[in-house]
């Protein structure tokens, strides 16, 4: 056994304390060359930090670390890239208004003196995305790509790099399952190349798709290392979470009341002239959850954003508990019992140098009960962070650590304690589960079948097929803008569905 | 990222505005007071003195800070000063000043007048003197002014004494009372001379506008004039380009102005600041400083023509004469002091 | 929890005070080898500056009366700051506000003086606001950068100013171009006998603490914050950025404003053409230098007077060319700013996580 073990990262009693958080402790790990690695555990349990000490971002208190036999010690993502490391990020740093070519080779040393020679870059760049079966335009401006390709591009950024070792931390989390299983087949194609990969996600299907081995981490520790053989979604829930989690919900019956939330004849047309969102109509009842599947990017932002008015509609009208709302602010749709949970938190839902606290009063501070006089009453803000932080398990130190420090996971749960416990009646809820660990999950839909059961108006935007069809009453799809019939979850087969969000509707016709 | 990019402009800025002042760096100078070697018999006399600018500005400051070290190499004064004192602050340094012990505040500014006048009752045993003052409401307070005609009186002389074509010029930047003065004081000088000639009088409403200037100067040569007195800032540039394009003769103000145009311009009415200085100075070492409105003229030296040696040289022995006869007549107090309305 | 959260924001602090103060002694040191190259003895200079501005009664009386605008000037920069407004137009606010009391001051007559200073101290804030409104039209109406816009309005303000009291508002028993005095109910009382010390200390120590407050404090300092840390975030909250960011101009603009008045009604009492106070340059770096805070601004507005007050000394008493005392302030500026930019890092270091 140990004759065919050939470890390329050793990783020995690694440290990594925060204030007031110790987010490593005595890591040991080895990964092997070749294999990909997947890193598991539940949102807060040090994944990101692990990585991001070992690539030199963080220090570390105190450990080891060892490159092809070599100690490792980064003091910034530099030493890291010099030894073959490469980490793509969850949100990508790229330059929107560059070419995806200028992107690769931005940050190059010159040839000689300030001089990029960009055919000599060019016909490399070509070389590496044929071996590795990338399909890329290399002269496409960024800002035009979807998120996977952008992705793409940020791989391609990291292999020109000579990186034999990648990271990929939460590359999924925002990919559809078809860029999903694009990306894996890159993956395939480095490990047969002989690079190493280490990778995260809380997608358990895609773990067991792409891993060799699987670690798990709980609290800061490394609870155990298995080979992928054999294994269940089940098993591997169970060593992270340390019990059995399923993710079928059992929605309960409500009495609908009358409609909540209606739309007629939505329509946008953004500054540079193009229809964005056409027509869309539907309606949704008091108790009921209405989801609307699609691929990201289809006009799900936008019209979510007119409905909570931060975006102003060309065309149509929108009915709140039966009253026109077209010409009132968010703020005053906010007082009328709407809440938003938008999907981009870091940009959208969060203020992230405002400690937590604050961002759990961002929708409410102005409310009655946190003013004392003329200012706030700090002392009831905190009793109400503290209820919410606790009810809903956000893993923070302290109440008073800026917001962009908590875990993604963290961060979004967050976000939904605030607009659940807000005493709001309609619901947008855009991807309410990017990023949270599988008992979060379950949280988070416990929470939602409860909002239903109390027979509040949910919108549910997502494009994860299966989180639609499993919490929707009725659903729809989204496509280019324009909205399908909607129809009752069961009645359409999901290849139908998935017709649909590829707009086959329209070409049929 | 944007941060940084305003903290760099804002760097940028700061530096520039280092640069700026490192640029307006007179030339070094030794530490104003020192620590006396010997025992004086007497205390020296301590002066402060506060300049509106720089005292490397070589004009006005310089002249009065040159008076100032000239003062301290000939009656052994201490001095001290301070540079660039806007006058909505400058009592407080006078107040300092007066406070430190010293004997004497010059404020070198007749725009400091106001503020002297208001702080000089403050201290009743410290001496104030304001240069080109006009107003002294205490008995420690000396204004020291000019004639404001003088030196214009002789450049009328010297012109209708030179002119050929019996039309002479004079440009004032105002038309303020001193501005008027200071023409009339041309005007009387010329008909002293020639009681037929023609003066042309012209102000340009401002010190920098040397477009102006140049029109109006192009105006009286049109009417015929071939000489010209300027004493209106910047514009004397403008004013003394143009004659020496049109080929006639300038008289600059109130600083030597020879070595702008060697060939044009023929003297220069000047009216030297070191003397403001000097006089409570001297006065003081005197023990003879009295309150009071002093107005100095040529006899002090307060006002004066200089030549452009090449010219006098040119000119006869009979204009040479006639201008130092005026002069004379000046000192002796033998004119009349001109009558503006 | 709290003992986390209060040992972490305390070494916050403590490396923000110590890193700021090194760069301070630095831009001293720095300071005192070009006062020792211009052949001066800079252990003595130094001893002057800061005897000068603080050894006397009449040098503190000073220091403290040039504290007053200045003070008011870091206030105005910083709230502006907070919504990412860069309002360096401070210099020609504080004209504008001076010139609003000055016109009240001297042409409103016959009112009891509490209500004078009053009227006149509104006048000020108003006239800033609206000096500082023209820079705010040109930017959401054509999205002129305030950088620009307000460096210009200064050198406009000054120009106006000394126009106007060099024709209508001259005074006219006056030889030299300067306004008449305010009327004597438009004064502001002196509060330290002896010296120019005027109550406009106790107003600007008032102002201070109410910024403070309605920032930290408030729900209104809550949003003007929030869109200044993410105006996306906030506009999802409910909150109008826009609005926000006129909020903080206006305040802004008012605070120089009233800076300017306090210092007319107070100290200067009339305005002399020629004037150029240079406060809303000095309260820029100021501001920095105080982290935007207002106790902190307090410190370094008054370490600025300081400077300013010393520096008239170190020249009498040795000799120091008045441009190397305005080197000295520039110095100190540029090396508070660069250490501005580490304690960023630096804080961002000390808070930072996982994602
Ligand atoms: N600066 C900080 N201050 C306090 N706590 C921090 C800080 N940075 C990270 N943490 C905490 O460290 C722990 C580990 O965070 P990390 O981002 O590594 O989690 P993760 O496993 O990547 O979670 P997720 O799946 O949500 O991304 C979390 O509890 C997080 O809140
Ligand atoms: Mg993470």
């Amino acid at each position: 056994m140990s004759n065919r073990k050939d470890v390329i990262l050793e990783i020995r009693n690694l440290t990594k304390t925060f204030p007031g958080v110790i987010a490593n402790k005595d890591v040991d790990l080895d990964i092997e060359r070749g294999e990909v690695h997947t890193l598991l555990g539940e949102n807060g349990a040090g994944k990101s930090t692990l990585m991001k000490a070992i690539y030199g971002i963080y220090g570390m208190d105190s450990g080891t670390v060892k490159y092809n036999g070599n100690p490792l010690d980064a003091k910034s993502p530099k030493d890291a890239i010099a030894v073959g490391l490469g980490m793509i990020h969850q949100h990508f740093l790229l330059v929107q208004e560059f070419t995806v070519l200028e992107n690769i080779i931005m940050g190059l040393k010159a040839d000689k003196g300030i001089h990029l020679d960009l055919g000599k870059h060019r016909s490399r760049v070509e070389e590496i995305v044929e071996r590795f079966e990338i399909r890329l335009d290399l002269d496409e401006k960024v800002k035009n790509l979807s998120v996977g390709m952008q992705q793409k591009v940020e791989i391609v950024k990291v292999l020109y790099r000579n990186a034999k070792f990648l990271i990929l931390d939460e590359p999924t989390s925002v990919l559809t399952p078809q860029e999903s299983q694009g990306l894996f087949g890159i993956i395939e194609r480095l490990k047969k190349e002989g690079a190493t990969v280490i990778f995260i996600s809380h997608k358990l299907d895609e773990v067991l798709q792409i891993s060799d081995r699987i670690t798990v981490l709980r609290d800061g520790e490394v609870i155990e290392t298995v080979v992928n053989k054999d294994l269940r979604k089940d098993d591997l829930s169970a060593m992270m979470v340390g019990r059995e989690v399923t993710l079928d919900v059992d929605m309960p019956e409500v009495e609908l009341g009358p409609d909540g939330l209606e739309l007629d004849k939505i329509s946008l047309v953004n500054p540079g002239g193009k229809t964005v969102l056409k027509d869309v109509s539907f309606s949704i009842r008091k108790g009921e959850i209405l989801g609307i599947a699609g691929i990201d990017g289809n006009g799900q932002e936008e019209l979510a954003q007119v409905l909570w008015g931060t975006l102003k509609a060309s065309g149509g009208s929108i009915k709140l508990h039966g009253s026109t709302v077209d010409d009132l602010s968010t703020r005053k749709r906010m007082d009328m019992g709407m809440a938003y949970i938008p999907a981009d938190r870091k940009k959208e839902g969060l203020v992230g140098t405002f400690q937590v606290s604050e961002n759990i009063v961002l929708n409410s501070y102005y409310k009655p009960h946190f003013i004392k006089g003329l200012g706030q009453d700090f002392g009831a803000i905190r009793e109400y962070s503290e209820r919410l932080v606790q009810e809903y398990n956000v893993k923070t130190p302290a109440l008073s650590v800026w917001a962009k420090n908590l875990s993604g996971g963290n961060q979004q749960k967050l976000i939904l304690s605030r607009a659940i416990e807000g005493n709001n009646d309609v619901f947008i809820i855009a991807q309410p589960t990017w990023g949270l660990d599988i008992g979060a999950i379950e949280f988070v839909y416990r929470k939602i079948s409860e909002l239903k059961e109390a027979g509040k108006t949910i919108l549910l935007i997502s494009t994860d097929l299966e989180e639609v069809r499993s919490l929707s009453d009725r659903m729809c799809v989204i496509f280019e803008g324009e909205v399908s019939e909607t129809f009752r979850v069961q009645d359409k087969q999901v290849a139908e569905i998935g017709l649909l969000m590829a707009g086959g509707k329209r070409r049929e016709e | 990222m944007k941060k940084k990019i305003i903290s760099l402009l804002l760097v940028a800025m700061f530096l520039v505005s280092l640069v700026g002042c490192a640029g307006a760096e007179e030339p070094a100078e030794e530490p104003a007071v020192e620590e006396n070697v010997e025992e004086p018999a007497v205390e020296p006399i301590k002066v402060g003195v506060i300049f509106t600018g720089s005292i490397g500005d070589g004009a006005w400051n310089e002249s009065g800070y040159n008076a100032l070290v000239k003062a301290k190499e000939d009656l052994g004064i201490e001095f001290s000063f301070q540079e660039s004192v806007p006058v909505a602050e400058s009592g407080e340094v006078m107040r300092n000043f007066a406070y430190e012990g010293y004997d004497l505040i010059i404020a070198h500014d007749f725009n400091y007048n106001d503020i002297v006048s208001e702080v000089a009752p403050e201290f009743p045993d410290v001496l104030f003197t304001v240069s080109y003052g006009y107003q002294s409401t205490e008995d420690n307070i000396a204004a020291i002014t000019s004639s404001g005609w003088h030196a214009s009186y002789m450049a009328g002389v010297l012109a209708a004494a030179v002119s050929e074509t019996e039309i002479v010029g004079v440009l004032s930047a105002t038309d303020s009372f001193m501005g008027k003065r200071m023409r009339t004081g041309f005007v009387n000088g010329a008909k002293s001379v020639n009681p037929d000639i023609e003066v042309l009088e012209a102000f340009t409403g401002s010190w920098d506008d040397v477009v102006k200037g140049k029109e109006l100067v192009n105006g009286m040569i049109q009417q015929g004039i071939d000489v010209i007195l300027s004493n209106s800032g910047n514009v004397n540039f403008g004013v003394i380009e143009t004659a020496k394009e049109a080929g006639i003769m300038a008289i600059g103000a109130p600083s030597d102005l020879s070595s702008v145009a060697p060939d044009t311009v023929i003297a220069s009415a000047v009216t030297p600041s070191g003397i403001y200085v000097d006089y409570g100075i001297r006065q003081l070492a005197e023990d003879n400083f009295d309150g009071g409105v002093y107005v100095l003229g040529i006899k002090e030296g307060a006002e004066d023509l200089i030549w452009n040696p090449a010219f006098e040289a040119e000119f006869s022995a009979e204009v040479i004469d006639t201008v130092n006869a005026a002069k004379l007549q000046l000192s002796n107090g033998e004119i009349e002091e001109p009558v503006v309305e | 929890m709290s003992s986390f959260d209060s040992s972490l924001s305390r070494r916050i602090l403590r490396m923000r005070i110590l890193v700021t103060g090194l760069a301070v002694v630095v831009a001293f040191l720095l300071g005192s080898a070009l006062v020792a190259l211009a052949g001066i003895n800079p252990l003595t200079a130094l001893r002057y500056l800061f005897s000068g501005a603080l050894g006397t009664r009449h040098g503190i009386g000073e220091t403290l009366t040039r504290f007053i605008p200045l003070f008011l000037a870091t206030l105005s920069f910083a709230i502006a700051m907070k919504v990412h407004f860069y309002n360096v137009g401070i210099e020609g606010q504080i004209a504008l506000g001076s010139l609003g009391a000055l016109l009240v001051g001297v042409y409103v007559t016959g009112l009891p003086a509490p209500i004078h200073i009053l009227l006149c101290l509104t006048a000020s804030v108003v006239f800033g606001i609206l000096w500082l409104s023209v820079a705010g039209f040109l930017r959401f109406r054509f999205g002129a950068n305030e950088l620009l816009t307000t460096v210009m309005l200064n050198y406009i303000a000054i120009y106006l100013i000394d126009i106007l009291v060099e024709t209508v508002l001259k005074d006219p028993n006056s030889l030299i171009n300067q306004s008449q005095k305010i009327a004597a109910t438009a004064k502001l009382p002196r509060i330290m006998e002896g010296t120019t010390v005027h109550l406009g200390l106790v107003f600007a120590a008032i102002v201070g603490f109410i910024v403070y407050y309605y920032v930290w404090r408030t729900p209104g300092g809550f949003e003007l914050r929030a869109v200044g840390a993410n105006s996306k975030a906030a506009k999802y909250a409910g909150i109008n950025p826009a609005k926000l960011i006129i909020i903080g101009m206006i305040i802004s603009g008012g605070l120089a404003g009233l800076g300017g008045g306090l210092n007319l009604l107070g100290y200067q009492s009339r305005w002399v053409s020629g004037t150029f106070l240079g406060y809303g340059f000095d309260g820029i770096g100021a501001a920095v230098m105080g982290q935007y805070h207002p106790l902190g601004m307090a410190f370094s507005a008054l370490l600025f007077a300081i400077i300013r007050v010393g520096g008239g000394a170190m020249q009498r008493s040795v000799g120091v060319p008045y441009p190397l005392v305005h080197a000295l302030q520039g110095i100190v500026i540029i090396a508070v700013i660069i250490s501005a930019y580490f304690i960023e890092k630096r804080t961002e270091k000390m808070t930072k996580g996982g994602q």
